[in-house]
């Protein structure tokens, strides 16, 4: 801890061999957070290259409160979330193979799965669901907060995720059924 | 909002699964990165010099134009008073019973005689009291109208009285022979990088990684130089100067270069920057060249004292110290102080200096400068065409060789 507050104000004072150590610290973690929320590998670099640089921007406004691998995941999602609003068209839409059934998703099924499984299953879903989904049930964000980072109401946040769960369940279901690898389809625009 | 909360079994496995997962970024993203807060650290170095310099200009301006409005003032309050004996001799009034011009001056002349003979701090007080007084502002043009030329000037007059050796320090600067060589002495710290350049498609690569990875460093310049003023507008100064500029350079990790691994199979496997992954290596260039200044100056006179000078040189510079790492395209690796560094160089330099007279002999400058390589550090051959630059500051004492007022008044 001791360490890890020395090296932000390192860095803070501009020392370049600090900022290097401090991002070999935390980007890995960072970049998995942004691949959840990219179309692909390069958009989520794009993504942990623009919030590193927001961050080494901002780092002298940290105030040594709370974690500070909480503030840093903070900007690079806020940072991932301006990306996507400016780069891609969020599309809210229903594309659930069945809109009468819908399972309960398990948890059970995705404690048994890899990582990147789970990875790549979120990232299998549209934009729009994908970028709820991370925000909601990972990140914690409430559906109030999700509204206002997204410009929608808290209403459509709250549909968005119902769906992206549903979506999500029916295809655990699958998976569950016959195994992962025809039923997570990465989409590389 | 609160992480990781927990909602149901789902939630929970995901975050913690998502949690889990991490990535290795590629070198590209820290080079992208790094070179956006290097550019804001450069822009904030640029910044803080810009601001600096111009505080100090600001300063040392307002310190000497105030210095200057004191002592011109206080010049021309002695110049009411010593200037005026040839004309004691005239009526101190006209016919109608007022004053002329001339008698108004004899009566401040009277004045001032009188002055002679009190204490110092009277004659002080006196001398505030003339500077704010309306008697005081008509005595400047009775003195303009009266007064010959000559006498004004000091030349002919007696040159043991007071009024010829103030006369001489009103003199306007008029350069001729011995008066016109003064030794000047300059130094700079400066921000000093290069402009650089692939000559070959196959060298675009190095162009494109030094353009990431190199940084800008602190340099300076330092100069003696004899000055001739041969106009009162133009003069040359030429000598001899020190020189130091550079660059950081960033060395990345290579395992995968071909010409290297099969030099290694050749002559051996060497552990170097070229094959030992890890962290990018960061050395600091700096090349040191000893100089041959000759700079054409244009004074504009702003006061009396203070004028803005503008210099434009060049400067002939050998390398005589260099500490450079510099890749080597024949070898693939990178090489201390190569022999296609380039032993000769041509710069070019521009200056805007505020000058100040302190008296007849001593004067300071002060201003920013510019200089630029006109050649590259290395050779023609060498892949890569680089040109030294940097901008700073400029500090400079001009002394004049010969006090020429000193033996006019000897003579």
């Amino acid at each position: 801890m001791r360490d890890e507050i020395s090296l932000i104000e390192a860095c803070i004072k501009q020392n370049r061999a600090a900022q290097q150590k401090l991002y070999q610290l935390y980007a890995p973690k960072m970049l998995g957070v942004c691949y959840r929320y990219a179309s692909s590998r390069e958009e989520a670099e794009d993504m942990l290259q623009e919030g590193f640089i927001r961050v080494f921007q901002k780092l002298d406004s940290f105030r040594f409160e709370g974690s500070f691998e909480g503030w840093l995941r903070r900007i690079i999602v806020n940072t991932a979330i301006n990306i996507i609003r400016k780069y891609q068209n969020l599309k809210y839409e229903c594309d659930i193979d069945s809109a009468e059934y819908t399972p309960a998703a398990s948890g059970d099924v995705i404690a048994s799965m890899y990582t990147r499984e789970v990875v790549d299953l979120v990232r299998s879903l549209p934009n729009g669901y994908r970028t709820v989904l991370n925000l909601y049930a990972i990140e914690g964000y409430s559906h109030k907060e999700i509204a206002d980072m997204l410009g929608i109401n808290e209403s459509s946040s709250r549909s968005q995720y119902t769906r992206a769960k549903a979506l999500l369940a029916k295809r655990l279901e699958k998976i569950e059924a016959f195994g992962i690898t025809e039923h997570v389809k990465v989409s590389h625009p | 909002m609160s992480r990781f909360r927990i909602h149901r079994p789902f939630e929970e496995e995901l975050a913690k699964k998502a949690d889990e997962f991490s990535m290795q970024p590629s070198l590209s993203t820290w080079q992208g990165v790094e070179k956006s807060i290097a550019k804001t650290r450069a822009i904030q170095t640029y910044w803080k010099i810009g601001i600096l310099s111009l505080s100090i200009v600001a300063v040392i301006g307002i310190l000497f134009i105030q210095d200057d409005r004191r002592s011109t003032a206080s010049k021309t309050t002695e110049t009411a008073i010593t200037l005026l004996p040839p004309l004691t001799d005239q009526p101190l009034t006209s016919k109608d019973g007022k004053d002329s011009p001339t008698t108004h001056g004899a009566k401040i002349n009277a004045r001032a005689k009188k002055e002679k003979s009190v204490p110092a701090i009277t004659q002080m007080k006196t001398r505030e009291s003339l500077q704010g007084s309306s008697e005081f502002k008509t005595e400047k043009i009775v003195l303009k109208n009266i007064i010959p030329k000559k006498l004004r000037i000091g030349y002919k007059a007696d040159p043991s009285s007071e009024a010829s050796r103030l006369s001489l320090r009103k003199r306007p600067p008029s350069f001729r022979g011995r008066d016109a060589w003064y030794v000047q002495v300059n130094y700079g710290p400066a921000y000093a990088y290069r402009n650089i350049s692939a000559r070959t498609d196959y060298a675009r690569p190095l162009e494109d990684t030094k353009k990431q990875l190199d940084k800008g460093v602190s340099g300076f310049s330092a100069r003696v130089q004899a000055r001739y003023h041969f106009s009162d507008r133009f003069s040359l100064a030429f000598g001899i100067g020190y020189t130091r500029s550079g660059e950081r350079i960033g060395i990345a990790p290579k395992k995968d270069s071909k010409v290297y691994d099969a030099l290694a199979e050749t002559y051996g496997y060497e552990t170097t920057e070229m094959n030992t992954p890890g962290d990018i290596s960061y050395y600091t260039n700096q090349y040191s060249y000893t100089e041959l200044p000759v700079t054409l100056y244009s004074k504009k006179p702003l006061t009396p004292r203070l004028s803005l000078t503008t210099g434009l040189g060049l400067s002939l510079g050998y390398m005589s110290k260099t500490n450079a790492r510099c890749y080597d395209y024949r070898i693939d690796h990178y090489v201390n102080n190569p022999k296609f560094l380039r032993d000769w160089s041509v710069s070019s330099h521009a200056q805007v200096l505020l000058e100040y007279s302190v008296n007849t002999r001593w004067s300071l400058a002060a201003g920013p400068e510019f200089t630029y390589a006109l050649l590259s550090t290395y050779q023609n051959y060498y892949t890569l065409s680089q040109h030294q630059f940097s901008a700073g500051m400029n500090f400079g004492v001009q002394w004049k060789l010969f006090d020429v007022t000193k033996s006019r008044l000897a003579e």
